[in-house]
């Protein structure tokens, strides 16, 4: 009889600053080199593949870039608000610097979707912007996010400063649903959902390839730069923490440059 | 602009709306970066400091 060992991953321990730096800083290449490859894929199956659409023609390729962007910016801030809880909860400051990591990004996800919905509204429905419900919670996600970033780094006490993005992070994870919903609730110009998970996509498959693939693109993109952010918010709160500085040491060349 | 944007067609729209996606992208990636380096160096001033102190 051959006992069989069996090394079991205990995720708790990346936890600890210097596992998750180490994780994260191993991770980075792959999720570039990801975000690269599926961006390439998507970017030439949305453009060189897929057909001109039947009713808004060449520009509903925008979609290839907005609907990602938007995907990202709401799941990210669900993120934000429950490691922001698991921080608080559990003192666990990792997990805090984690979400105070994704604030910026999400931020900058839901300006590119913004951006990209009012460049699209403007042939499509003739104008830029309308107060419509959809397009309202989404800018107030906006809002949501700059505030976060703006309580965090206004108050000086670094522990009361984390709690109050929590508690931010916490209330504003209710405005989640409502974008989603809000098309449902509201008769708004804003279309409804392309694609579902309960229901058959409206869009042809090609179409859906190349939007999955830009998603995974954004999200990958989303992953490295969170990550990167952390890395760098881990470093500058403990810089006199021993873990730092063998960090640097291990990794000279490709960390310390 | 705005003139000129309709002028173009489609193709002004889907270009701005990637364009700007790329820039912001890009420029969250450079600021990241330039951050770290400077989180970097930090650390490794306080470790030369504190090797410095030890050495007294």
């Amino acid at each position: 009889m051959t006992l069989q060992r069996t090394k079991r991953v205990r995720w708790t321990e990346f936890a600890a600053p210097a596992r998750f730096y180490a994780l994260t800083l191993t991770l980075a290449p792959w999720l570039w080199i990801g975000a690269a490859a599926c961006a390439a894929w998507g970017l030439y199956k949305g453009f060189w593949v897929a057909p001109t659409d039947a009713t808004q023609g060449e520009v509903y390729r925008i979609i290839y870039l907005h609907v990602p962007a938007a995907w990202v910016a709401m799941v990210l801030y669900v993120a934000m608000a429950f490691w922001s809880a698991v921080g608080w909860a559990f003192r666990i400051k990792t997990a805090t610097v984690l979400a105070l990591s994704m604030a910026p990004t999400g931020a900058l996800m839901t300006l590119i979707a913004l951006l990209t919905g009012a460049l699209w509204g403007k042939p499509t429905w003739g104008t830029y912007w309308v107060w419509d419900a959809r397009l309202t919670s989404f800018f107030i996600l906006l809002l949501l996010y700059l505030a976060h970033m703006g309580l965090t780094s206004a108050i000086d006490n670094q522990r009361r400063a984390d709690q109050a993005g929590a508690l931010l992070a916490l209330v504003g994870v209710v405005n989640v649903p409502i974008i989603y919903f809000s098309v449902r609730w509201w008769n708004t110009l804003h279309q409804g959902a392309t694609v579902s998970a309960t229901a058959a996509p409206k869009m042809a498959a090609v179409m859906l390839e190349a939007m999955l693939a830009m998603s995974l693109a954004c999200w990958l993109y989303a992953f490295a730069t969170v990550f990167m952010r952390a890395r760098a918010m881990l470093l500058e709160r403990e810089a006199d923490a021993a873990w730092a500085r063998k960090t640097l040491v291990v990794h000279p060349l490709s960390e310390a440059r | 602009m705005e003139a000129w944007m309709a002028q173009q067609g489609p193709v002004a729209y889907v270009g701005l709306s990637f364009g700007l996606g790329a820039c912001l992208m890009v420029g969250e990636w450079l600021a990241l970066r330039r951050r770290q380096r400077r989180a970097k160096d930090h650390v490794a001033k306080l470790a030369l400091e504190t090797t410095r102190e030890s050495a007294r």
